[in-house]
């Protein structure tokens, strides 16, 4: 598992598209942290690119990625090697590269301008969604035999995650305007990893009267370590279930 | 050295193994022949654990693989159309590849003859097709294997590196070795095959030694013993 991870991780971190991913992030995070009239306002801008980027790059890299390496992937499978280690390694890979090329482009900022709170779950929050998103790709490509099929559908989820969610997110709250629809927000939110990242980083930033009601209540359920638990355990799980589920397929596919 | 038993596979509607049967002996080469989709790649990729089959059973130096990896040291694989890492040297895929098989002496002699070596800094992907066979066809013969599994092998290599690799293969056909081989440039299995497998629709239709087929067709050239062949088997 160990050189598998090596033959891909060193193959992954000097793509080209990931290099431009990382210097991408980097000078955006540079601009909006350099010249934002406040911290607060650097943040919150910095973080509607982020994690409409985040998402859509993974999940497109992944997925040709994924697709691109088939016949290596198939030349590794012919080796005196688990598939079970040959999926780890290269799940392994691919999550250490994507989230090291995020470290890069907004932690590295991030530590430089401001360590304050908000920063550092704007960070943590950001290699969270990395980890999703590429959990998200193995599961696409586990699933599509045909790349561009595949790419369609990363752009799918991705359209999806970032605005058809909100949308639909909208008009249940304006559909169940006379009911307490507070809690149900609460989990809708919980369950789309965008929504939940913004959410736990817009928290932090003190403007949190800005979401209104609900804000307030996600205040109280979020403050406690307990809550903070819940909402990165969520990711975490978010991450493990596409994952794991695209690793058993890998165990029994016919390459 | 290879034992296969009445091995299935199945993909949605077609039957593509339909129970074959064959004991492949050791230093010999097998030309598996047969047209598209008659089930040569699939046979292949079960032998190499690519492909899962659905009944039947292969014995590996006398061992079932049902379920096994580690008989693949003795497994050698060059595959039809490769490619590598592309943002990674030659010399580093070649250096992690010998770590993951573990081999302590591999047999470098392909990397010297091809000249893998002079393209050793340059990243995969700048590599031309016929400059990635060849360091496909060097990689496969590194890891001193017992069985090797060659798919259209010759494919993309100029003549002068084609020969060299035929020389490589009849090397080890003589240490010994069990050559597997699947073509279509009959040309060459003339002059490498010891043995003719052939396949269709999923089933061994003879499975017999080159000597044989001559005596019996009254013909030099496997082109002229399978167009011989196709007319008497109605095919």
């Amino acid at each position: 598992m160990w050189l598998i991870f090596r033959l891909i991780f060193g193959d992954v971190v000097r793509n080209r598209t990931v290099v431009a991913y990382s210097l991408l992030l980097f000078a955006v995070s540079t601009l909006f942290l350099g010249f934002s009239p406040s911290e607060a306002k650097a943040l919150a801008g910095l973080q509607n690119v982020v994690f409409s980027v985040v998402p859509l790059t993974n999940l497109v890299f992944g997925v040709a990625y994924l697709y691109d390496s088939r016949e290596f992937v198939t030349l590794l499978a012919a080796q005196p090697i688990g598939r079970a280690n040959l999926y780890l390694g290269r799940l392994a890979a691919l999550s250490l590269a994507m989230t090291s090329a995020y470290a890069v482009g907004v932690g590295v900022p991030l530590i430089l301008w401001t360590r304050s709170e908000a920063a550092m779950t704007l960070f943590g929050v950001g290699e969270l969604m990395s980890l999703v998103f590429v959990a998200l790709s193995f599961r696409i490509h586990s699933w599509i035999r045909d790349k561009s099929m595949g790419m369609g559908a990363g752009l799918m989820f991705w359209l999806f995650f970032t605005f058809v969610y909100d949308a639909l997110v909208l008009q249940s709250v304006f559909i169940f305007r006379e009911y307490p629809f507070e809690k149900p927000l609460l989990i809708l939110v919980f369950l789309n990893p965008v929504d939940l990242a913004r959410t736990l980083v817009l928290l932090k930033l003190e403007n949190a009267a800005l979401l209104g009601l609900t804000g307030a209540l996600f205040k109280e359920f979020l403050d406690d370590s307990l809550g903070w638990l819940v909402a990165v355990g969520m990711m975490l799980v978010q991450a493990a279930v596409p994952a794991f589920w695209a690793g058993k397929r890998f165990l029994k596919a016919d390459l | 050295m290879v034992e296969i038993v009445a091995l299935k596979k199945r993909f949605g509607q077609k039957q593509v193994l339909d129970g074959i049967d064959l004991h492949l002996p050791g230093a010999a080469t097998v030309a598996f022949l047969g047209a598209n989709g008659s089930g040569k790649t699939t046979l292949i990729k079960c032998l190499l654990g690519l492909v899962r089959y659905d009944g039947g059973q292969i014995k590996v130096m006398g061992k079932d693989i049902g379920g096994q990896w580690d008989y693949r040291r003795f497994v050698g694989y060059m595959p039809q159309l490769p490619r590598y890492p592309e943002y990674m040297t030659t010399a580093r895929v070649v250096e992690l590849l010998v770590q993951l098989r573990g081999v302590e002496h591999p047999d470098e002699e392909l990397l010297d003859t091809f000249g893998v070596r002079d393209f050793f800094p340059l990243c995969t992907g700048m590599l031309s097709g016929g400059m990635t066979q060849k360091l496909s066809a060097a990689l496969t013969f590194m890891f001193n294997a017992e069985i090797y599994v060659l798919d259209e092998p010759t494919a993309g290599l100029d003549p002068w590196a084609a020969e060299i690799l035929k020389e490589k293969i009849r090397n080890e056909a003589q240490k010994g070795r069990l050559i597997l081989i699947t073509s279509h440039i009959l040309n060459d299995l003339d002059e490498l095959a010891t043995h003719v497998a052939y396949l269709l629709n999923g089933k061994i239709l003879f499975f017999s030694t080159i000597a044989e087929l001559r005596s019996q067709y009254g013909e030099e050239k496997l082109s002229k013993i399978l167009a011989r062949l196709t007319h008497v088997a109605n095919i």
